[in-house]
């Protein structure tokens, strides 16, 4: 998460609807720079919510106004910088939703909120920070669900679930029969829960149904096409299905074709195509219509090794960046990694974990790998003298735990390997891997 | 993907057109497997066979009227045969003898328009779409219905205007409703291949196994009925009081018992040829009867595809 903190001598309450920008206040005084980064907006850096997060010292004339957006809006705000803002301060965080504040001059509203349209829940959240502090935003729920339980005669496939998923890519992980088929039918409105309740971008998932699919694209794992088709007849054929005029619909399909690498063979019978090409365009048939939440499983199935990179790196654009919240669901964990920034982990029907990647593969106490050029006895012993506590090493790395913070730590672990003459070669903190999170989830 | 990036932008963008509401996509569904069937040569070929009688009446009847006004003769014969002609009976004939032409159209178009689907998960993509069961069913339903009511009811009407302008004074506007008449004929056959034919295709992964069961079922109910017809006229109508029933009791049987009882004709020997009194042509049912037995089953095959199209396993 990246935050930027601009002076703007304008006024901001702009509300984004209908894929166009419309005003709510007026400009007190001078331009209104905000305008620049709404240009850049609609060059495809969609933002999903923004709002006052304070209402700063009137008397300094100015407030602070948060967005939070789809990656790549902070850095296209800071690449306007040297033109349009004094940037105050930047700050990194995680990689899958920006957040930026900008001082903003006499601001009438106290809330104001910008939004995609069509796009994930757009309410206001209510001022949750002391005027004049940044803050981040909670992220915006794309899906929610509640204490779900799904029943298939004597079989419970879901009990009582409860999870929200947000924004972002979102991993769907658990092994064959833990629910992910049931989850995923339950978004889309195929089934109806037993009891329990869900919303998938503020639609009930047991009365709206077609709205939500109208919202979703689904790239399913089988082999599907519609016979006697070429592929833009295909493609815009399914936008049309999804309520697009035709003449969208035909414009749209040689635009998701052309993206998703399909552009010299869109003329040819899908029936003909090899299995990379029918994995991409399950994925333009899903992207057509523009979906807000797109539904993947098992993207790179009998997929190579390059058509998988290349799925992987089409899926990762799509989610990172233009405005298409991504739910994968996939066995293979490299995959989710690569492109999920949270996952899900679903067994036996039941929630086991949830949260970011970066998040659940922390190992508690915040450990730290020094890699050494040699195995070094004295200088794990000598750590183990200053009180840190030193695994056994794996090769030629030691796992160093301590309370310092992790400069300290280094500080010490530099100072150590002088003291006993060896050669540190590499200083990380200690991470699992998804795979080991995987499996102590299943196993717990 | 190609490294090699054209001049075009092709980075992706949402689309934030206009999207129709649910409702209308049955049209959609019903417009493409139009649109594909009419890619089939064999579709217009068939086309043309299915209106056979239409057309060799109106060459008959335009040459032996070019021929009859030079030779009297000749045009003495005509117009005994124009006064003995039962003009309802020819359009009996016309969409009687059309009906095995319109079975293999109806194959054409309507086998595989759901066991093609289920081969290829296609339900998956129709089912994640905004687009209702009913409306994929009713879709396909028209897709099927539509061409083959257009594919009837075009020589139907070019018969009757031939006639209309031509044989007026031959009684051939004697029964006013004669057209629209067929106008209701024509759909419920229509109806009635639509609906079997979707019922039928459901229950398969390949259309050729439904064309198979559709043809096959077909087939046997008309050696059925046409072996009551042969009971029936060989006992010169004396027969037992089932065979006049049972003749009916397959799909061209009951589509012609419903062109019999709506036109109101028992029905003549083809071409106009002289009975010479040995044919007893089958009574006309009853009316609401035979319209009864052509909706229930529609319905009961509707109700089968309607069973057999799951939104399932959409997802592993």
């Amino acid at each position: 998460m990246s935050e930027v903190v601009v002076d703007a001598q304008s006024e901001v309450a702009s509300h984004r609807s209908r894929g166009r920008i419309q005003r709510i206040g007026r400009a007190h005084h001078g331009p209104n720079r905000l305008d620049r980064i709404l240009a850049a907006n609609r060059q495809g850096h969609n933002w999903t919510r923004g709002e006052v997060v304070a209402n700063a010292a009137k008397e300094r004339s100015f407030l602070v106004l948060r967005i939070v957006s789809l990656n790549g809006f902070a850095r296209c705000i800071h690449k306007l910088q040297p033109d349009n803002f004094k940037v105050a301060s930047l700050n990194s965080g995680s990689d899958f939703t920006d957040e930026i504040s900008l001082n903003a001059a006499r601001l009438n509203e106290n809330q104001s909120c910008f939004h995609e349209p069509r796009s994930v829940p757009t309410c206001l959240m209510a001022h949750e920070k002391a005027p004049g502090v940044l803050s981040y935003a909670r992220l915006v729920t794309v899906a929610r669900i509640s204490n779900l339980t799904v029943r298939y005669g004597n079989f419970t496939a879901l009990d009582d679930l409860s999870c929200e998923i947000p924004e972002g890519c979102t991993g769907l992980l658990g092994p064959n029969g833990a629910g992910k088929t049931t989850l995923l039918k339950t978004i889309l409105g195929f089934v109806n829960p037993t009891s329990g309740e869900g919303t998938v971008m503020d639609k009930n998932i047991r009365t709206d149904g077609m709205a939500i699919r109208q919202l979703i694209g689904l790239m399913p794992e089988q082999d599907c096409h519609i016979p006697g088709m070429t592929a833009v007849g295909f493609v815009s054929y399914a936008g049309e299905l999804s309520g697009m005029p035709p003449a969208d619909a035909l414009r749209r399909a040689h635009e998701v074709l052309e993206y998703c690498g399909l552009g010299e063979a869109r003329y040819r019978n899908v029936e003909t195509y090899s299995t990379g090409m029918k994995q991409r365009i399950k994925l333009a048939q899903a992207l057509v219509h523009g979906p807000k939440l797109l539904l993947l499983d098992e993207p790179t199935n009998g997929l190579d090794p390059r058509g998988r990179e290349e799925m992987l790196d089409l899926v990762r654009s799509v989610s990172h960046g233009r405005g298409v919240n991504v739910i994968v669901s996939s066995h293979l964990l490299p995959d989710i990694e690569r492109v999920c920034d949270r996952v899900i982990v679903v067994i036996k029907g039941k929630l086991r974990t949830a949260g970011t990647i970066k998040d659940l593969k922390k190992l508690a106490g915040q450990p730290a790998d020094v890699e050494l050029r040699e195995p070094n006895l004295a200088f794990a012993n000598l750590l183990m003298e200053k009180g840190l506590t030193v695994a056994p090493p794996k090769g030629n790395v030691y796992r160093v735990q301590s309370e310092l913070p992790p400069e300290d730590l280094l500080r010490v672990v530099q100072r150590t390997a002088v003291e006993s003459g060896a050669q540190v070669r590499g200083f990380e903190t200690a991470v699992r891997t998804l795979e080991e999170v995987f499996l102590e989830a299943l196993t717990a | 993907m190609s490294n090699i990036k054209p001049i075009a932008d092709l980075s992706y963008r949402n689309y934030d057109g206009p999207l129709k509401k649910p409702g209308s996509r049955w049209w959609v569904i019903a417009k493409n497997g139009i649109r594909i069937a009419l890619k089939k040569k064999a579709l217009w070929f068939w086309m043309f066979g299915s209106a056979w009688y239409y057309l060799a009446m109106l060459v008959g009847l335009f040459f032996f009227q070019q021929v009859s006004s030079a030779n009297p003769p000749i045009k003495q014969a005509m117009q005994a045969f124009l006064e003995r002609i039962v003009w309802q009976d020819q359009f009996l004939h016309g969409f009687s003898f059309g009906q095995m032409a319109m079975l293999i159209i109806s194959l054409m178009l309507g086998s595989g328009s759901i066991a093609d689907d289920n081969r290829s998960n296609a339900m998956l993509i129709y089912l994640s779409k905004p687009c209702a069961k009913r409306e994929y069913l009713f879709g396909k339903w028209v897709g099927i219905a539509l061409p083959v009511f257009v594919i009837m009811v075009i020589p139907t009407i070019v018969f009757y205007a031939y006639g209309a302008l031509t044989f007026r004074e031959y009684g051939f506007l004697k029964d006013a409703w004669l057209l629209p008449k067929m106008l209701v004929i024509i759909p419920i056959a229509a109806m009635l291949h639509a609906s079997i034919v979707v019922g039928i295709s459901s229950m398969f992964n390949q259309g050729r196994n439904a064309s198979a069961t559709y043809a096959g079922l077909y087939f046997l109910g008309y050696f059925f009925t046409s072996l009551m017809g042969g009971i029936w006229a060989s006992s010169r109508g004396e027969t037992t009081y089932p065979v006049r029933h049972l003749f009916y009791g397959s799909i061209d049987g009951i589509l012609i018992g419903v062109c019999k009882a709506i036109v109101g004709t028992n029905g003549s020997p083809p071409f106009g040829i002289q009975n010479p009194g040995r044919m007893s042509q089958v009574p006309a049912p009853n009316v609401a009867a035979i319209l009864g037995i052509a909706l229930l089953i529609s319905v009961v095959f509707v109700l089968i595809a309607w069973r057999k199209i799951r939104a399932v396993e959409v997802i592993g």
